[in-house]
This record gives structure tokens, sequence and C-alpha cells, in this order.
């Protein structure tokens, strides 16, 4: 027998169950069902890691060493170039003529060496797009998988950050690629879950 | 010695796990048995079903990886000529 339900707005069940892996269903009374999938999702959470080592979670926009990455934008004679780079330039260039450039990047840890550049730095470091959109979010799909496990993955995602900094290299080792393999089918399945609470707690899914 | 010196300061979460490097293929078991759980959990209105519903979807989860793990090995032969 199914368990009574309770009377939840949909948009209040989803938000819960994107905030704890289904959250959505203790509040509308299935509680066995939101205790199973609770425990489903952690675990495969867990044994990810476990597997593969806090490294295993991507976090996008910052580098294998924990920094953030910026694009750096030159002119270089009338075309523009756009340079990726988590080393950001920290002074303003200082011209040495023909077209040749000195500038100082921030370095973690140490103090900045003066480096030559042929073109100009035409803007600060920022956040632009450099492939298609297509192209990037196929090369992240397995970071949105990692993503949706919503609150579980901001945590382990600042400590992925923070063993990075600590110089902790990432494992590309088989068990590592079978650990990734953990993170993305839990965040596929909170995914289902938050689509299927949504449907409960609307009604949806007694109308199938 | 190196190896030794690793695995004194292996710690669990941090680093990769340490150990059952060839036997990784033994870890897609409980991937397919939570996949199945989870989903059967969601997917059946009356939840007496869904340990029944799971076990069988662990099934063909494993029969599943076998059959394409043969076929993978057959088109190796295959290539390799």
């Amino acid at each position: 027998m199914a368990a009574p339900r309770r009377k939840i707005s949909p948009a209040l069940a989803t938000i819960a169950s994107i905030l704890v892996p289904g959250g959505g269903y203790f509040l509308i009374g299935e509680r066995q069902r939101g205790g199973i999938v609770l425990i489903g999702i952690l675990l495969l959470f867990v044994i990810g890691i476990l597997l593969a080592g806090i490294r295993v979670v991507t976090v996008p926009g910052f580098d294998d060493d924990g920094y953030r990455t910026f694009v750096e934008i030159y002119r270089d004679g009338s075309a523009y170039r756009a340079v990726k780079t988590s080393r950001p330039v920290i002074a303003p260039p200082r011209p040495l003529g023909r077209g040749r450039w000195e500038i100082q990047r921030w370095q973690p840890g140490a103090e900045p060496k003066p480096e030559q550049v042929s073109y100009e730095l035409v803007r600060g470091p920022r956040w632009i797009m450099l492939d298609s959109p297509i192209k990037a979010i196929g090369e992240n799909v397995s970071v949105l998988a990692h993503v949706l496990n919503g609150p579980m993955y901001i945590g382990s995602a600042v400590a992925s950050i923070v063993a990075a900094r600590e110089q902790l290299p990432k494992s590309y080792s088989r068990l590592a690629d079978i650990g990734s393999l953990y993170l993305v089918v839990s965040g596929m399945l909170n995914l289902l879950v938050i689509a299927d609470t949504y449907s409960r707690a609307s009604g949806l899914e007694q109308r199938r | 010695m190196i190896l030794t010196l690793l695995q004194q300061s292996y710690r669990p979460f941090v680093h990769p796990l340490w150990g059952g490097w060839d036997y990784w293929y033994l870890f897609l078991l409980p991937l397919a048995l939570l996949v199945s759980v989870v989903y059967k959990s969601v997917r059946v209105d009356d939840l007496s079903l869904m340990p029944r519903q799971a076990m069988r979807a662990c099934g063909k989860f494993i029969g599943s990886f076998i059959l394409i793990a043969i076929a993978l090995w057959v088109l190796m032969l295959f290539l390799e000529g």
C-alpha cells in the first residue's frame, strides 16, 4: 500500500529535494521512500569519494592547482587573442618597445617574477567562454552530473579545492574512474528524484 | 619503500582507495545494486514490491555488463585478427 500523502506545494517539495536528496518525499509524507532514496544517494556519493579520493570532485572555473581560471585578452596587431590562465597579471604591463611588454603574474605562495610577452593586454582578466557552448557543455557533462548532487557537491567541492591547493595530486587510475562514475550516477538519480518529487507533490504521477 | 610510505600516509576520502586496483570491476556490483534500489524506489508506487523489482533490475544490469564485456572481447579478438 502507498503511504497517504500530505498536501504540500510542489515547489516546496522540489526545493526540499534539491536541498536534501529525497527531502521532498519526507514533506509529502512518504518517509519510507525518502529514507531509502536518501541512504542510497548518500552511499553512492560517499563510496565514489572513498574510491577516487576527494580530488575526483571537479570544480568548474578552477585549475588543477585549485585556483580560479581567467581569460586574458591580448591585442596582436589588428586581431585579438584570448589566453586561459589562473595566474592573473597583478601590475600594469611595462612597455619594452617593439610590441614587447613586461608583466608580473600572481603566483600561488611565491613572489611574482617578471615575464616578457609580445602582445598588448587590452583588458583585465575576466570570464568569457572560449569554446562554443555545445563543446563546453560536452566537455563538462560529468561536472554537470556532479553538480546535480546539490549541497553535498558544494561541500565536497570546497574540500577538493583545499586539497588541490595542498598539492594533493588527482588520481587517474581505473578505480578513480569508477569513483567518478558513482558520483555521476548519484547526481543523475538525484535529478530523477527531484523530478519525481515534483510529480508526486502536484498529483501528476497519480493521473498517469 | 615508496609504496610502503604511500600506504602509511593513506587517508580515506582524501586519497584514492589503497589497493583493489586489480579488482576494479567488483566495485560495479554495489553500483548496480544501489542504482536499482534508488531507481525502483522512485518508480514503484507500492514500496513492498520494491525489493523484488530492484533485485530483478540489478540482475539485468549485471547481465548487461557481462554481455557487453563479452561483445567487446570478441570485437577485440576480431580487430586483432
